[in-house]
């Protein structure tokens, strides 16, 4: 039995959550003007909430290809993207100039002292959620390359 | 025990008021759909090592553990709380303060409207960007510096915001023995006076205050000071945003009152590093550039004595002795 030289670690990690009502922690927008889920969800019956960051290389593959597909996906479903930078001040400010360079198209909020992320529970970004008639309907931590796919699955599904 | 009774009557009272209304959906249902409950637990097993040694602590299995209720009273109000587990041992690298413990970790109650937002108990709140005062929390971190009193935010228009909160800072499953105050305005300019030329043109002004009396007896080791410890300190901050066209820029100024400045590099030992107060100030600015395809931001940010800590002499975390 050969000896194994680094320091091994066992690691568990898992959350559990129940999720009956929809936070109504202030979110800004890129222009500084505030708003909440409550008030999105008021007039967009489908959306999709993805929590996101500057320095987050999984987060940024996934609105990558999401904004690929983003024009297919809002002209055959309707469906509204949201991604919301959980930025805090150290990275904040480098949220519009990534976004405006990469050319996104869907609608980026920052929650800047992450009161969205504590609401949701959330223990690691890239995390998403879609949102039908102002109630949570699918959770998902993490992106593989190919998960968008699965993910519009579920919005066409959800059209309905 | 306390503040366990306190969290139990706000919530209870809550579900009691809810059961009582008289509709077709089981008290279940309805309370099934404004519950919020969230579970986290990451554990860590610790083994040793052939090259680099035993591990040295007494513990292997560390956990930390999270259960956080919030819970919809009524469209105005909320309340909810977060129960911390740290048995057997958090894991490696966490404040001592939390050896072995499981309490009651934040609580709060939380009245909001378009134009009022209250709330009692523990919030998290941040000025500006942060640098005068944030309160938030971090797992991943280990942080959680929630502030325990009242925070009230009031919107009277789509313009103007105004922020006053008092509280004391939590500690492990305590409070700080001081007494923070804060206040800030936001007045959105480009809005107030429809400035369309202008994307965002942004003021606040914002004051933190610190009260806290200085007790002999924290002095570990070290000189006894022979200046006069202030017992308020101070701070005050403005910042403003201005976006035009594909430009931005951000600048932040704050100015803390003159306070004792600790040494604390001498493990368990409080001392002072020299006798005399120190003011202290912070510079930060943004600014950038960004079109479609293109984008190029910079920051630039100075601090001169801006430690602000809720209690001073609690700096040596890694201390054996047990507070009070």
């Amino acid at each position: 039995m050969k000896k194994f030289i680094y320091l091994l670690v066992l690691s568990l990690n898992f959350t559990l959550f129940a999720q009956g009502q929809l936070p109504n922690t202030t979110l800004k927008t890129l222009l500084g003007a505030n708003t909440t889920l409550t008030e999105i969800t008021a007039n967009n019956d489908l959306i999709v909430v993805s929590l996101w960051a500057t320095w987050c290389v999984p987060c940024k593959n996934e609105l990558d290809a999401v904004a690929d597909v983003y024009d297919d996906w809002v002209a055959e479903t309707g469906v509204k993207y949201y991604a919301v930078s959980i930025d805090d001040s150290r990275t904040a400010k480098r949220v519009r100039p990534m976004v405006n360079g990469k050319g996104w198209e869907f609608e980026i909020l920052l929650d800047e002292n992450s009161d969205l992320k504590r609401a949701f529970g959330v223990s690691t970004v890239p995390y998403t959620v879609i949102i039908k008639s102002g109630e949570i309907v699918y959770k998902h931590t993490g992106y593989t390359p190919g998960y968008e796919d699965e993910l519009y699955d579920r919005i066409v599904a959800l059209k309905n | 025990m306390n503040k366990y009774i306190l969290t139990a009557v706000f919530f209870f009272i809550s579900l009691a008021n809810h059961s009582q209304e008289t509709e077709n959906k089981s008290a279940f249902n309805k309370i099934k759909d404004r519950i919020n409950i969230s579970l986290e637990s990451n554990s860590q097993w610790y083994l040793n090592d052939s090259k680099a040694g035993d591990f040295e602590e007494e513990k292997k299995l560390r956990v930390n553990s999270y259960l956080r209720v919030d819970y919809q009273i009524s469209d105005r109000f909320s309340s909810g709380f977060q129960i911390e587990s740290y048995i057997p041992e958090p894991l490696l690298n966490y404040s001592k303060v939390f050896d072995k413990e499981i309490g009651i970790g934040t609580f709060y109650l939380n009245y909001n409207t378009k134009k009022l937002d209250i709330t009692i108990g523990h919030y998290y709140v941040q000025f500006g960007s942060g640098l005068i005062l944030r309160a938030w929390e971090d797992r991943a971190l280990g942080v959680n510096n929630a502030i325990r009193g009242g925070k009230i935010v009031y919107d009277p228009t789509n313009y103007l915001q105004f922020t006053a909160l008092y509280g004391k800072q939590r500690k492990g499953f305590e409070v700080s023995d001081s007494d923070i105050f804060g206040f800030e305005t936001q007045f959105d300019i480009a809005d107030a006076f429809s400035l369309e030329n202008l994307n965002s043109f942004k003021l606040g002004l914002n004051y933190v205050g610190k009260q806290e009396r200085y007790n002999m007896e924290d002095l570990i080791g070290g000189s006894e000071p022979t200046i006069e410890i202030p017992e308020l300190v101070n701070a005050f901050g403005a910042f403003l945003d201005l976006e035009y066209k594909n430009f931005y820029t951000n600048f932040e100024y704050i100015h803390k009152g003159k306070d004792a400045r600790l040494n604390n590099v001498i493990p368990n030992t409080v001392s002072f590093s020299e006798q005399e107060l120190f003011d202290g100030n912070a510079i930060a600015w943004n600014v950038g550039y960004s079109q479609k395809g293109f984008g190029f931001g910079s920051t630039f940010r100075r601090l001169e004595n801006m430690r602000f800590f809720s209690e001073r002499s609690f700096l040596n975390l890694n201390t054996t002795q047990q507070r009070n």
